[in-house]
């Protein structure tokens, strides 16, 4: 007779890993509670779920950076903008920084010892320099590529924002709006975005438009044959992969269901064609937007 | 189709066959004698931007028309020639060895007015067929890429189906055949 134990088994394993993982974050109280605080209230809706797991170590440059990634890619790949993620970056831009000044100071390191080092034993000297070399290199690779991405990534949302002006302006003047352009925009942005609609205006108004009778000079107008308001394309085609979710989100999830196979899945509804689809978890799909839109806002699907 | 998208302006202003349901005085420029009106049911080609709103609003401003006709917009839009049987009919028969260029450059924007305007879902199901067969044989023609330049320039220059994209297929072969050929290139070259 086979008797399960896996339960029990599991429960031991836990017991180990709270000790271990309860040491580290006892010797730094302080920052590690920082850390969390920070973490909760900033607004990065794929991360909420295992945070309100209560995991100390969810902050880590490797696990910023993976997040950063993700980012990057559904920017690219989404029609929308989407919310900047204000704390992230700020983090993400500190460590360029203070990474960028460690560099600093160990090359300054290199040259002291340099400058000491052929006096005396130049072959010594010259041999430990290049022995040290290969992680300085790695860390200025590395930096590069944080910047890469970091850099295309805001270039890319300059282009959103170029392209969706009027549609951001008029956000801006609903108010009422849910999605309100603090949220979406980080504060460079916002400046950026006034300032560029208001010189675009300018240009538009001296050349062409004044030439016009008054009732045609608006640059918003949503009542003639062809609406002036570039809205995102809410219908495009993305591709996306619906994420493995975590253990705890797995049994609590309210969106997910189990399909005849028994494999969990999301279920979406297409409104045009009034149709249910089953988003397996580990899938890929070409899918409509505005269908996984709120999947992304959670995310619980990454777009690829 | 945004409003400062240039494919999208050059499509409206093509021209679609139009019918006055009334007289119009002063109008007589659209049919190229200023000065005269336009008379009830004469036939003119207007470009679309302008047949399109024609054709919605209407009987406001004429002055003596009963309530009843009221609803009757000023001009009528008759099928064109690019949406008539004949073009269905050979759609139907073979989609990829229609000349599209030659029916009209924007034959797919303007599909997409016609279909919108009036609800035509037989013309909308006949097109989305179309596509699909046409996108087949795009496919086709855009994977086959040569990486050096001799091999493209040969691999351009070939077919004859090429000659027969509208303009929002040729948006989509440049891009297909792009992205296939900086996949191979970076697949080989690195």
């Amino acid at each position: 007779m086979d008797i399960s134990i896996d339960d029990i088994l599991a429960e031991l394993d836990r017991d180990t890993t709270i000790v271990e993982r309860s040491d580290p974050s006892s010797q730094v109280p302080l920052t590690s509670d920082g850390n969390t605080t920070m973490v909760n209230s900033s607004f990065d809706p794929g991360q909420i779920p295992l945070r309100k797991a209560g995991l100390q170590d969810d902050i880590t440059p490797e696990k910023d950076y993976t997040r950063l990634m993700t980012l990057w890619r559904n920017e690219r790949c989404s029609p929308e903008l989407l919310p900047f993620p204000t704390l992230l970056m700020n983090r993400m831009l500190r460590r360029v920084q203070e990474q960028m000044e460690k560099i600093e100071n160990i090359s300054m390191g290199f040259y002291e010892d340099g400058a000491a080092g052929p006096s005396q034993q130049p072959n010594e000297s010259a041999f430990g320099s290049n022995k040290d070399k290969l992680p300085l290199l790695c860390m200025e690779a590395e930096l590069e590529r944080v910047k890469f991405v970091i850099r295309s990534y805001l270039r890319c949302r300059m282009h959103k924002i170029d392209k969706y002006m009027l549609y951001l302006k008029q956000l801006e003047y609903a108010g009422n709006n849910a999605a309100s352009l603090k949220e979406l925009l980080s504060e460079q942005e916002l400046v950026y975005h006034s300032r560029h609609f208001a010189s675009l205006l300018k240009l538009f108004n001296s050349s062409v438009l004044r030439h016009m009778p008054p009732e045609l000079q608006a640059v918003n107008d949503t009542e003639g044959s062809i609406s002036m308001v570039d809205e995102p394309e809410w219908g495009r085609f993305v591709f996306l992969h619906v994420k493995m979710p975590s253990e705890r989100a797995l049994k609590e999830d309210p969106l997910l269901e189990r399909n005849e196979f028994g494999k969990p899945c999301y279920i979406v509804t297409i409104q045009e064609l009034n149709e249910d689809v089953e988003l397996t978890v580990g899938g890929i799909y070409v899918m409509r937007y505005e269908v996984i839109r709120d999947l992304l806002r959670d995310g619980k699907v990454e777009l690829i | 189709m945004g409003y400062y998208e240039l494919e999208d302006v050059l499509a409206d202003g093509s021209e679609v066959p139009c019918k006055f349901q009334y007289s119009m005085p002063g109008l007589g420029y659209l049919a190229g004698n200023a000065g005269k009106p336009i008379e009830k049911n004469s036939k003119l080609l207007l470009p679309l931007w302008l047949a399109r709103v024609l054709a919605i609003v209407g009987g406001s401003e004429g002055e003596e028309i009963a309530d009843d006709e009221e609803a009757m917009p000023f001009v009528e839009l008759s099928r064109p020639e690019m949406f008539s049987a004949k073009v269905v009919n050979a759609i139907k028969a073979g989609a990829a060895s229609l000349d599209l260029h030659s029916v009209n450059s924007h034959f797919y924007m303007l599909a997409i007015k016609w279909i919108a305007l009036f609800g035509d879902a037989e013309l909308g199901s006949v097109i989305a067929e179309m596509v699909m067969e046409r996108s087949l044989e795009l496919n086709g023609h855009a994977s086959s890429v040569g990486v050096s330049a001799v091999e493209s320039q040969a691999s351009q220059a070939g077919s004859p189906f090429l000659l027969t994209l509208d303009e929002s297929e040729k948006e989509t072969y440049r891009r297909a055949h792009d992205s296939y050929r900086r996949t191979k290139r970076w697949m080989l070259e690195k």
